[in-house]
């Protein structure tokens, strides 16, 4: 390739550019299980750009993380990479896992999970299982952001009323990309807080559909709370940015 | 017996193991990985002094348990939950016999569960029933693993026609405590099996047992709470959930105050899962604990009986196990079930 040529900044400035590129495409990668970026959770341990060519390293919290969780998260961080337009060739290595080298090797083949697990395969049913937790991040999302509305004065009444288009954009987002994820309405004048099939929440049933949604959170918590500390346990506390105490 | 600042703090071990993982009895991959997936909750919850070296992590001697349970950690009584994991480990991994043995030695001390597996089918039915003569399982309980391999399947559900069965046959056998493993997975065990949705059926068709849900169903927190709701003889295990205290203080009182906004009071229990976590300090802790005040608006606060009911009397109450008249809550609302 060739910065000059095509008219693109100088080199240094365009690997700085992709760099940063590369950090947010897999920023947008969530651990399914968690409901949290990786890069958030201290999982990607490295990128490299060279050219055309980009390279990421994640690890995770124990050596046995369950395979099917490791399998969504590298492929997705492949996926997030290869779509980056610049990219020419896209890798993802998962470092220090049992099963490293047969997610790497089927990551990279487009092999499908059950080809690569056959033992494990029948019962795991990946696409369900991201869609569960797609879920019920969609519900947790929303829980924060009613009761910050709440707290801002909104009524029960107005959040049954509002719209995606209604709630101020950095708050919407998350549940917005969720919302996109699940196949769900997610247009400026599709209603804020739904239920899990995308059906409306009445007023009265506001204060409910809340209050389930802060225990759905603390139930996703409980395994970023439990990785956090494995992930430290394996690579010391400089590993995850500490947690306890932010709101 | 524990006792802090005049209060007498009767304890009931509810979810106790035995196990051997040594490298002899380990038969597999998955063996080891479940063994290590074990230990790394130990060293990732406990308090540094409590972190065991992996060797004697895979196999500890009746002295330990003994000295952790009775001689320092306060236990008056303590109760079995085995978990064969025959498939994993050659002798099996924590079985009714082997903890059995030790509680025939100490019969103050330990009580023993059995366990079934409906996929055993209507033999298993027979075996059940020796268990709970062998060992005298009549107002005592079951231990159940959803998620435990047998053959080609991963796992099963207790709503399925056959477990139904078989819990019928434990009320016909007087087996009135039914534990169900529901937490988070431990590879290599399939997450689908621990879904908690399951327990409501089984709950609801068998109004007489009690169905306590060991580790409350962590991460699916809001299916059980929402079942717990509904079904009156359903508990909430506090294995797992408790360990949060030391690390993270903050997200154990977002879960006690979950369990106790949804369910109440008389029906969330301690177990320690040892030897995962011991319960010296897990007691202590929690004795010593509150709601941080920023929370307590919306979660409210822990008080000195919620604490001894959780602690021993709400497991003495399903096991009917006798408590000592200073650690008894007087003017108690509630009555044996």
């Amino acid at each position: 390739m060739s910065a000059v040529a095509t008219g693109t900044p100088p080199a240094t400035e365009e690997a700085a550019v992709r760099s940063r590129q590369v950090t947010e495409a897999l920023a947008a990668v969530l651990d399914p299980e968690l409901d949290r970026p990786i890069t958030e959770l201290g999982f990607v341990h490295g990128v490299s750009v060279d050219g055309g060519r980009v390279t990421a390293r994640l690890r995770l919290p124990t050596y046995f993380c369950a395979p099917n969780f490791a399998w969504l998260m590298v492929d997705d961080a492949r996926r997030a990479l290869a779509a980056l337009e610049w990219a020419d060739s896209a890798e993802v290595v998962l470092e220090d896992h049992f099963a490293s080298d047969e997610i790497n090797a089927g990551v990279a083949c487009g092999t499908g999970f059950d080809e690569a697990f056959p033992a494990l395969a029948d019962a795991e049913r990946l696409d369900g299982l991201r869609e569960v937790f797609l879920r019920k991040g969609m519900i947790a999302s929303q829980g924060r952001i009613g009761r910050r509305l709440l707290a801002h004065g909104w009524t029960p009444q107005q959040l049954a009323d509002a719209k995606l288009g209604d709630l101020p954009e950095r708050v919407g987002l998350p549940l917005l990309r969720r919302r996109r994820a699940l196949g769900l309405p997610s247009s400026t004048g599709a209603p804020a807080f739904v239920d899990e099939s995308g059906r409306a929440v009445p007023a009265s049933g506001i204060e409910r559909h809340l209050t389930l949604a802060r225990t759905t959170e603390v139930g996703i918590d409980a395994n970023s709370e439990m990785c956090k500390g494995l992930l430290a346990v394996r690579y010391g506390e400089d590993a995850v940015l500490p947690r306890e105490g932010a709101a | 017996m524990y006792h802090k600042d005049g209060v007498d703090y009767f304890v009931v071990d509810g979810h106790i193991h035995f196990w051997d993982a040594s490298e002899e009895n380990t038969a597999n991959k998955y063996g080891e990985g479940f063994i290590r997936c074990f230990y790394d909750y130990q060293r990732n919850l406990s308090p540094k002094e409590w972190v065991w070296p992996l060797e004697k992590f895979r196999k500890y001697s009746e002295q330990d348990i003994l000295h952790d349970l009775f001689e320092t950690g306060y236990v008056d009584r303590a109760i079995f939950q085995p978990t064969y994991l025959t498939e994993f480990y050659t002798k099996g991994f924590n079985t009714t016999e082997s903890n059995g043995a030790l509680a025939r030695k100490h019969p103050d001390k330990f009580i023993v569960n059995g366990a079934f597996d409906p996929r055993e089918g209507e033999a298993g039915l027979d075996r059940l029933e020796q268990l709970a003569e062998e060992w005298n399982l009549r107002g005592r309980g079951v231990k159940l693993y959803t998620a435990e391999w047998r053959g080609d399947s991963k796992g099963y559900k207790l709503s399925d026609p056959m477990a139904l069965t078989y819990l019928a046959k434990c009320e016909e056998l007087g087996i009135r405590n039914v534990h169900i493993h529901k937490g988070p997975t431990i590879w290599p065990l399939n997450r689908d099996a621990f879904d908690v949705a399951d327990v409501d059926a089984a709950a609801t068709a068998f109004p007489g047992l009690n169905f306590v849900v060991e580790h409350s169903g962590l991460p699916r927190l809001e299916d059980f709470c929402w079942i717990a709701t509904q079904e009156p003889n359903v508990y909430a295990g506090l294995s797992v959930v408790l360990p949060f205290i030391h690390s993270r203080p903050r997200y154990f009182a977002k879960v006690i105050g979950e369990l106790l906004f949804w369910l109440d009071e008389d029906r969330i229990t301690f177990g320690s899962d040892y030897a995962i976590w011991s319960p010296k300090w897990l007691i202590e802790s929690l004795v010593d604990f509150q709601i941080p005040e920023d929370m307590q608006s919306e979660y409210g606060q822990l008080t000195t009986d919620f604490k001894r009911k959780v602690l021993g009397l709400t497991m003495a109450r399903l096991y009917d196990i006798k408590v000592p008249e200073s650690a008894q809550i007087k003017d108690a609302g509630t009555v044996a079930a």
